[in-house]
């Protein structure tokens, strides 16, 4: 009896020292590799989601350690070297306080992951809709991309005209509303380093939200299949200052 | 005296099978084709050639000529019209259909014996495997490199659409088709399954679907991934309609095969075997299949309504004439996600008994492994919407879909525990099913926490559609359930063959398959994370290395799966004999000879005790 | 099992694997580039050298060499050489040729003829020249910057527009290739014959080396959907691939 107590708090003890070891490596590789590995940040919806990855990457660290734990501790120690059926091990049915730790943690795990989540999603659309919201209209179509300014809107010999653009200009630091839909089959409008997405629908208006806090040049993908040329539907979003954004904008000819 | 003996002639007793001696698998392609072919003549004589959805009807009218000329050619409906004409099967017949004493000639006909039908599943799920894998090497060869050098993206996108349903097809029948049909009558202490005509029925259903899902590619593909989402599915060419026949063929199939999973198991277990009794694979198979009752009806809604759009002018889906593309996405995720855990827990079941042989521990935690399947399968029907958190819909929806979601890492969790306390302190004896059973943990916990990610809603926003959901879902379809059903065909194949699958073919195999899936999948995850979306025939050059990556990894895997092919043929009738119960295994199975009778048992067992009795002194020797 | 016995085992399951995966992978390699040339296709278009040429480019003069491109657009697919061996759809429009290949960091003398007749596009934003030398292209020898000849008025049926060519394609991180046309309608297409075709000639300047993909905006093609279906979503009709070497 002694001696399985001694096994198992020997394996207890290794595996113990085993889970810390892969948790630390678990939480340095989630801190340093996930901002590395992801796109450059270009909004604060992009910084939000980055820093949520990288949470739940050290949130799930020990419990992936625990699992290679154990399971590394039973290759090593628990394998049958010998010929022929092995014996039977310890009928062990059940364990009720572990059961019941098991459960309780992983339910608190979920609930943190949970709170955090439901409340950067409640967070996210602070600071738009102020007075100097910008809108611009998305249109997508097989198989590109057009934006098109309603701040531009005006008339010319009786045709409606307004700027509109193969590429998105963005200025800096201001509050974007997209307005977006699409000419034909779903669309999938993502600003990849501006961490937002969403649908372009036929007959439809959908919408979202972002403020750009970073200057440069980033990319727009389609992420909804939508055909032959689905693969090249791909633009690109330049970010400016809000003056060099006023000079392009009003030195851009207007189209129908 | 004299005594005379007379000879007279005893006319034999009536031969069984009727009709039956005369159909099988080619009678079957025959009728199909020429059914097919009258319909396709029919339908393109009396419609309006003019009308809006003229080929796509005459497309769906001659699937549907295939369908009903193969179940006809292969007997499906044959004891249906006898009873109809008052003459229901006799013993003889019914012996005849069971396969007594046919040799291998009964794996070619409709078959009632619920072991041949489970041998027939594994081929039909090699040859789904097989094809959905030829699909995948076009894919990961195509995007070795930018630019589309091997195949047009219109190809591209058919290969994709229809490498995801092969696979999915195969994945849903690939644990649940072969060994819920071969082992789960034995193991609850059955004779066969309870409605053994429906069994085969379900096979060949599922036989007759094929030809369509492959048609399709024939007759220009279909390119709208096998999501076949609206608005694009009403634009798509004729391959679509073949596509959706495809699956409303199958979803008859699956319907079938439930409904008898789940009868066998609460109506004909023998004499003793409590439901706490039951081998857990028993469980996972019964909820498995009651979750796909559940779920499968939507897929035949949502083709139904899909096709309906093309062929008959409806707008169901089309935005422009009053209906919804959402109300398409709504219907198929509704099926989408439960399937998945239709997927899912056979596979487990099968490598959570692999864990109780092979450590020689009991199962940890019997019931709250039960509950936490159930949970799963109960919670999974409350999700479907985080696949839609970027299409716009219901947006105020997206917390309560958030909160189901990541609800569902707990009974998640429960299956790691009871894995991991049945290994703890066991004699863990490596032969080859415990290898798959050590790669799925690796692989199932990091294509478990990867879902987590997608469920929160900022990171999806980032995530859905990109690499990362492709790399999350194939490290759970590949790394978890392709796992569990080889280990579950190593584990079984000495019962079914009387031999053991070759051991070092296996590990070699093993070992292709694992690194192969580790390393093309992560690589994937990384392009994914930078920001390739998911779908595209051709990338910008920043995503050139990680492709490279994992188009190797990918052919890693395939020399993988064909080292497997070669195990399993070359050991079927050369392997090295194992004898019925090699692996001292304790459920009912493996304490039937092998080959197994036609009848199961001599006589019905009367079972005293659970399964996983192993370190247990015998109550009665 | 005696040690010949296994050794004999072992050579055995090591010269099925490798047969295995050789047999497996000669099997999949055929029906691999058996599905993948199934896909008909013409010879490719090259550009036709002209030497080099002085171009402004933002206002600088440059010197590029340069080369020409020459193709047309049909209402139909039953013109001669067309890229479409068997002819599997003959009413469905087409261009004349799907696969173009000129060479990087020149510029570009294009000439598209168009045969086809048209209508309205359901974007505007198409009728507008864009990415050109210039940002203006030639229709029958007229200047101009957008397809518009009566101004404030885009219903008459001489705005209406065939197709267009627009070409774009991401290729790492340099700068992007977008160059969209607008095709005016062919007024003198009838039912038996293509009429005189409507010349549209711009220039437009390759950078990096990459295959880049154009096809055309306008709904020519069928379905109920916005008319992208059949032809336009078919490879080779109305849409191609232009490589630049």
């Amino acid at each position: 009896m002694t001696s399985e107590k001694t096994t198992t708090s020997r394996a207890i003890v290794t595996i113990g020292i085993l889970w810390v070891l892969l948790t630390a490596a678990g939480v340095l590789v989630s801190i340093y590799a996930t901002p590395w590995l992801m796109p450059d940040s270009a909004s604060n919806t992009m910084h939000m989601g980055i820093l949520t990855m990288i949470i739940f990457s050290v949130a799930a660290a020990p419990v992936a350690a625990l699992v290679y734990a154990v399971v590394l501790y039973a290759l090593a120690k628990w394998r049958y070297t010998g010929e022929g059926i092995p014996p039977d091990g310890p009928s062990l049915r059940a364990n009720s306080p572990l059961t019941m730790v098991w459960i309780i943690g992983s339910t608190a795990l979920t609930l943190f992951l949970l709170v955090w989540g439901l409340s950067l999603l409640a967070s996210d659309n602070s600071g738009q809709g102020g007075a100097n919201e910008m809108t611009v209209n998305v249109t997508g179509q097989q198989w590109l991309w057009s934006f098109q300014y309603p701040s531009t809107a005006s008339t010319q010999n009786g045709t409606p005209v307004s700027v509109s653009n193969e590429d998105l200009y963005l200025p800096v630091n201001t509050p974007i509303k997209f307005n977006v839909t699409s000419k034909d089959v779903d669309h999938g409008f993502w600003i990849v380093q501006m961490g937002i997405k969403i649908n372009a629908i036929p007959d439809t208006i959908t919408t979202t939200e972002v403020t750009p806090n970073k200057l440069g040049d980033y990319d727009i993908r389609c992420t909804e299949i939508c055909g032959l040329n689905h693969s090249y539907m791909t633009t690109k979003v330049h970010v400016l200052t809000e003056k060099a954004f006023s000079n392009w904008l009003a030195a851009q000819p207007k189209h129908f | 005296m004299t005594s005379t003996i007379e000879h007279s002639t005893v006319s034999a007793p009536a031969l069984g099978g009727g009709i039956y001696r005369r159909l099988n698998f080619g009678t079957a392609l025959i009728a199909g084709v020429v059914f097919a072919v009258i319909a396709w003549w029919v339908a393109h004589s009396l419609l309006d050639s003019d009308g809006r959805g003229f080929s796509d009807q005459v497309m769906v009218i001659t699937a549907v000529g295939w369908v009903v000329g193969f179940e006809l050619g292969i007997g499906a409906f044959t004891s249906i019209g006898k009873w109809f004409t008052g003459r229901d099967q006799t013993h003889a017949d019914e012996m005849y259909l069971a396969g007594k004493d046919a040799g291998q000639a009964r794996y070619w006909r409709f078959t009632t014996d619920h072991k041949v039908v489970g041998v027939q599943y594994i081929v039909v799920t090699m040859i789904l495997l097989g094809a959905g894998g030829l699909l995948a090497m076009g894919i990961r060869t195509n995007l070795l490199s930018p630019g589309n050098h091997f195949v047009n993206q219109q190809i591209y996108n058919s290969f994709l659409s229809v490498h995801g349903m092969l696979m999915i097809l195969a994945l849903i029948v690939a644990v649940a088709g072969p060994w819920a049909n071969f082992v789960v009558p034995i193991m609850v202490g059955a004779r066969d399954m309870a409605f053994p005509r429906l069994n085969a029925l379900s096979l060949w259903t599922l036989v007759a679907a094929i030809p369509l899902l492959l048609g399709s590619l024939a007759v220009g593909g279909n390119d709208m991934g096998w999501v076949t989402q609206a608005p694009i599915s009403n634009q798509s060419g004729v391959g679509f309609d073949l596509f959706a026949m495809a699956i409303i063929t199958f979803t008859v199939s699956t319907t079938v095969a439930g409904v008898n999973t789940i009868c066998t198991v609460l109506t004909m277990r023998t004499k003793g075997m409590t439901l706490e009794r039951l081998p857990i694979f028993v469980w996972a198979s019964s909820i498995a299949a009651a979750l796909g009752l559940y779920a499968f009806p939507f897929f035949l809604v949502v083709m139904s309504l899909n096709i309906s759009d093309r062929m008959n002018g409806t707008s169901f889906f089309i935005a422009s004439e009053g209906g919804t593309g959402w109300l398409q996405e709504n219907l198929f995720w509704l099926m989408g996600h439960p399937e998945v855990y239709v997927i899912l827990l056979p596979a487990v079941g099968a490598l959570l008994e692999i864990t109780t042989v092979f450590a020689r521990k009991p199962l940890f935690s019997y019931r709250t492994s039960i509950a936490g399947m159930a949970g799963l399968a109960g919670l999974s029907v409350l999700v479907w919407a985080h696949h839609m958190f970027t299409t716009g819909w219901a947006p105020a929806l997206g917390g309560p879909f958030m909160v189901t979601t990541e609800m569902i890492s707990i009974p998640t969790g429960i299956i790691f525990l009871v894995l991991l306390g049945t290994l703890w302190r066991g004699n863990i004896w490596m032969r080859l099913p415990m290898y798959w059973v050590f790669g799925f943990i690796s692989n199932f916990i990091v294509g478990g926490i990867t879902g987590i990610y997608l469920s929160d809603i900022p990171v999806d926003n980032q995530m859905h559609g990109t690499m990362f959901v492709v790399a999350h879902f194939h490290y759970v379809f590949v790394g978890s359930v392709l796992f569990g059903a080889i280990g579950a065909l190593c584990f079984w194949y000495p019962k079914v063959t009387g031999r053991f699958l070759d051991e070092r073919m296996g590990k070699i195999s093993f070992w292709l398959v694992f690194i192969g899936t580790n390393v093309t999948f992560l690589a994937m995850f990384v392009s994914g994370l930078r920001g390739m979306p998911r779908r595209y025939s051709s990338y910008s050059l920043i995503f050139e290395h990680m492709n490279t990556v994992s188009t190797i990894g990918a052919y890693v895997i395939m020399a993988g799966m064909l080292v497997l092919l070669g195990a399993v043929i070359s050991s079927w009738n050369k392997g090295e004999p194992s004898g019925p119960n090699p692996w001292g295994s304790k459920t009912l199975e493996w304490l039937v000879p092998t080959p197994v009778p036609l009848e199961n048992f001599e006589v019905l067992p009367v079972i005293t005790e659970d399964p996983y009795t192993y370190g247990e002194a015998r109550t009665n020797s | 099992m005696n040690n010949e016995g296994e050794s004999m085992s072992r050579y055995r399951s090591i010269a099925i694997s490798i047969a295995s995966v050789a047999v497996g992978a000669a099997a999949i390699t055929l029906a691999g580039f058996g599905l993948a040339s199934a896909a008909p296709h013409q010879a490719t278009l090259v550009g036709t050298p002209l030497g080099r040429e002085t171009v402004s480019v933002n206002g600088k003069a440059q010197k590029l060499n340069a080369v020409s491109l020459t193709m047309s657009a049909y209402p139909d697919s039953s013109f001669t050489n067309q890229p479409h061996s068997g002819n599997a759809h003959p009413d469905w429009v087409s261009y004349s040729n799907d696969r173009l290949e000129v060479p990087a960091h020149t510029v570009v003398h294009m000439t598209i003829k168009n045969y086809d007749g048209g209508g309205n596009l359901n974007n505007d934003f198409f009728r507008n020249v864009i990415g050109t030398v210039g940002g203006t292209a030639k229709f029958d020898g007229v200047t101009a910057k957008s397809w518009n000849p009566t101004p404030g008025d885009i219903t008459t049926s001489v705005a209406n527009i065939g197709h267009t060519f627009t070409l774009r394609g991401t290729i790492g991180n340099g700068p992007r290739l977008f160059v969209s046309v607008p095709l005016p309608a062919n007024q003198t297409l009838t039912d038996s014959s293509y009429g005189q075709p409507v010349v549209v000639s711009f220039s437009f300047i390759t950078g990096a080396a990459g295959v880049y993909n154009w096809n055309c905006e306008y709904p020519c093609g069928g379905s109920r959907l916005g008319q992208f279906g059949e032809a336009m979503s078919t490879f080779g009709y109305m849409s191609g691939t232009l490589t630049v070497k």
